[in-house]
């Protein structure tokens, strides 16, 4: 065998192979299920406006202990009719507002058990912080950019040869399944199918280890702002995770160490590009609007995060590090914290 | 030492020279004063201001060449600092702020830029070099700037801090939370980076200073260290890489510089 054949890993290629097609069958199974969804939640008015899908995409990303099926799932919604586009918007905001709440937990439980909460929470905390403190005024950029219709135009889809080829080989599939498990249940299959397809394609990712010395000096260093952004952007496109990038930094430094000054520039770029596979799965839906509800998102958190790391961007990582040191200050401030993060998405969708 | 001090002639340059002055206090040291003009005509008038600040600065203790120049300020300067060789060229602040220094730069502004040696940068109004804050940022060239705070605390009877700041954040379950927290003198006891490079630093101070260590931003700490300690003159590296790396470094030193309620001390090269 080739030296080239031996340096190809085909068990990667396998899984990303089987990940795509397990990933376009969640997608069509989760369409099914929406249309069969969408009158049901009219009738129960579970979600009647934009507030209620963004409570929905929040508590969802809790459910499935990730940001990504859930926004994929808003736009199966979508497709189906049981969303509007504002709120196929606000759902898939919420969902990500809701993923990074996930790695704050888990640092919290690790504090439970006797960790040190500077320790335990560092990381989680400043991550939270900067995707809240950009998705918020984002969410409003957004919703201006969807009302007024300016990207309304900026369509993509599937071309019509790829969508024929997918639904002669899903549709028997989608049918099959369909068969045996009706109604609300198929939309709940897709999910889990959809959960399968993503730790699928995340085998298949390259792993993304740089060794200690590579790294050796630049701990002591300080990035541009602007270079911090565009590197977790950068990398965020191959690993389609923001705690997995984030993860990537620590060999930035030997000790376990970042630089405070490189670390929310990085989540700001992370919180942008962490949408592809969102993006990937508006195409694959085939609605033109998908895209463009997709597109708005990316955009509007770029256009934050942008302003922030052009107009006020120092005042903004003092401030963001000041509530940060607040929250794990006190135990007491920690608690209400966690409290109403877990409460305000239930209060938003039963309000 | 060779110190060039640079002056248009007004009350806040001659200020400026006078601090700059207290750089160049041992025997060993040269001092030029340097007048720019702009019209030929000035050159006489100019001239006579120089020699008057000259023989004040003399009767403080310094012998002082004098120059005068005709042409560009900024460039008239460095073509004399290269020329002469100076190892510290003293500058005082221009007005222009914001907009205005964007779009019309400024002297200070561009011989801090392209100075060969260190720019000493005269800003706020200290009457004496008392206390001197040496940043201090790891290596071979913090260790340098260090040296120049010391040299310039000897000929001016000053006594220098040396500031290190941490500004890391834990990003695994394995770190090591103490250092986030820790003194200079911890450091330096567990001889950790940090304090072994803080050691050194001190070694070089001959008995002269202390060390601190300081968490959070870098920028933001040094400033609220300058502000705290009422230093008289804060001492910065100007080591920029080259190349890729220049673009993708933060530049520490011109946050320092542009708002530093003292004095600034840019160290390039040599002591």
């Amino acid at each position: 065998m080739s030296s080239t054949l031996r340096r190809i890993n085909f068990a990667k290629i396998g899984y990303a192979l089987a990940g795509l097609f397990v990933f376009v069958l969640a997608l069509q199974l989760m369409k099914a299920g929406a249309k069969v969804l969408a009158p049901m939640l009219e009738e129960t008015a579970l979600l009647q406006d934009p507030v209620d899908s963004l409570g929905f995409g929040w508590l969802g990303a809790y459910l499935v202990l990730s940001g990504s099926p859930v926004a994929a799932a808003a736009l199966s919604l979508f497709n189906g009719g049981a969303l509007t586009s504002l709120q196929t918007f606000t759902m898939i905001n919420g969902s990500r507002m809701g993923a990074s709440f996930i790695v704050l937990f888990i640092g919290f439980l690790y504090m439970l058990r006797g960790h040190e909460p500077k320790r335990s929470l560092g990381m989680g905390l400043l991550s939270l912080l900067t995707t809240w403190s950009i998705y918020l005024p984002a969410m409003l950029v957004g919703t201006l950019l969807l009302t007024n219709g300016t990207l309304d135009h900026v369509h993509m889809s599937a071309s019509a040869e790829l969508a024929s080829f997918m639904d002669a080989i899903f549709d028997p599939i989608v049918a099959w399944i369909t068969g045996w498990a009706p109604g609300l249940l198929i939309f709940a299959v897709g999910v889990g199918v959809i959960l399968i397809a993503f730790n699928l394609i995340d085998r298949a990712l390259p792993e993304l280890k740089l060794g200690g010395t590579e790294f050796e000096l630049t701990p002591r260093l300080v990035y541009r702002p602007i270079v911090m952004f565009a590197l977790g952007g950068a990398v965020t496109v191959v690993s389609m995770s923001v705690s997995v990038s984030l993860s990537l930094l620590v060999p930035l430094s030997a000790r376990g160490y970042v630089r405070r000054e490189n670390v929310i520039p990085y989540i700001m770029g992370a919180n942008i590009t962490t949408f592809v596979d969102t993006l990937v799965a508006s195409v694959l839906m085939n609605r033109p609007q998908s895209f463009t509800i997709v597109l708005v998102e990316m955009l509007s958190v770029a256009i934050v995060s942008l302003i922030v790391l052009a107009f006020i961007y120092r005042p903004y990582e003092r401030q963001l590090l000041r509530l940060g040191s607040w929250i794990t200050g006190r135990r007491r401030n920690l608690t209400v914290f966690m409290l109403t993060m877990i409460a305000a998405p239930i209060i938003l969708l039963l309000r | 030492m060779k110190i060039l001090l640079c002056t248009d002639g007004s009350p806040e340059a001659a200020k400026a020279a006078r601090f700059g002055m207290q750089l160049g206090r041992s025997p060993d040291s040269e001092i030029r004063l340097l007048g720019v003009v702009e019209q030929r005509d000035d050159a006489e008038t100019m001239r006579r201001g120089l020699e008057a600040l000259g023989r004040e600065l003399s009767a403080l203790g310094a012998h002082c060449g004098v120059e005068v120049r005709h042409g560009h300020a900024a460039e008239q300067i460095l073509n004399e600092a290269e020329t002469w060789q100076a190892d510290v060229t003293v500058i005082g602040q221009l007005g222009r702020r914001g907009l205005t220094r964007f779009l019309m730069g400024g002297t200070a502004a561009r011989v801090m830029q392209y100075a060969r040696g260190s720019v000493l940068l005269v800003k706020g109004h200290r009457p004496a070099l008392k206390k001197i804050l040496a940043c201090t940022a790891g290596g071979e060239p913090g260790l340098r700037d260090v040296a120049a705070a010391g040299q310039i605390a000897a000929a001016s009877g000053a006594l220098v801090t040396v500031l290190h700041v941490m500004s890391q954040v834990p990003l695994t379950e394995h770190a090591y939370l103490p250092d986030l927290t820790a003194t200079a003198e911890d450091l330096i006891a567990r001889q950790t980076r940090e304090g072994v490079h803080l050691r050194s630093a001190l070694n070089q101070l001959q008995g002269r200073g202390a060390a601190k260590v300081r968490h959070g931003f870098v920028v933001d700490e040094i400033l609220a260290e300058v502000r705290e300690g009422d230093y008289d003159l804060l001492v910065v590296g100007a080591h920029r890489a080259r190349g890729l790396t220049r673009w993708l470094l933060d530049d520490v030193t011109a946050h320092l510089i542009e708002d530093s309620p003292v004095p600034v001390l840019v160290v390039r090269g040599e002591p």
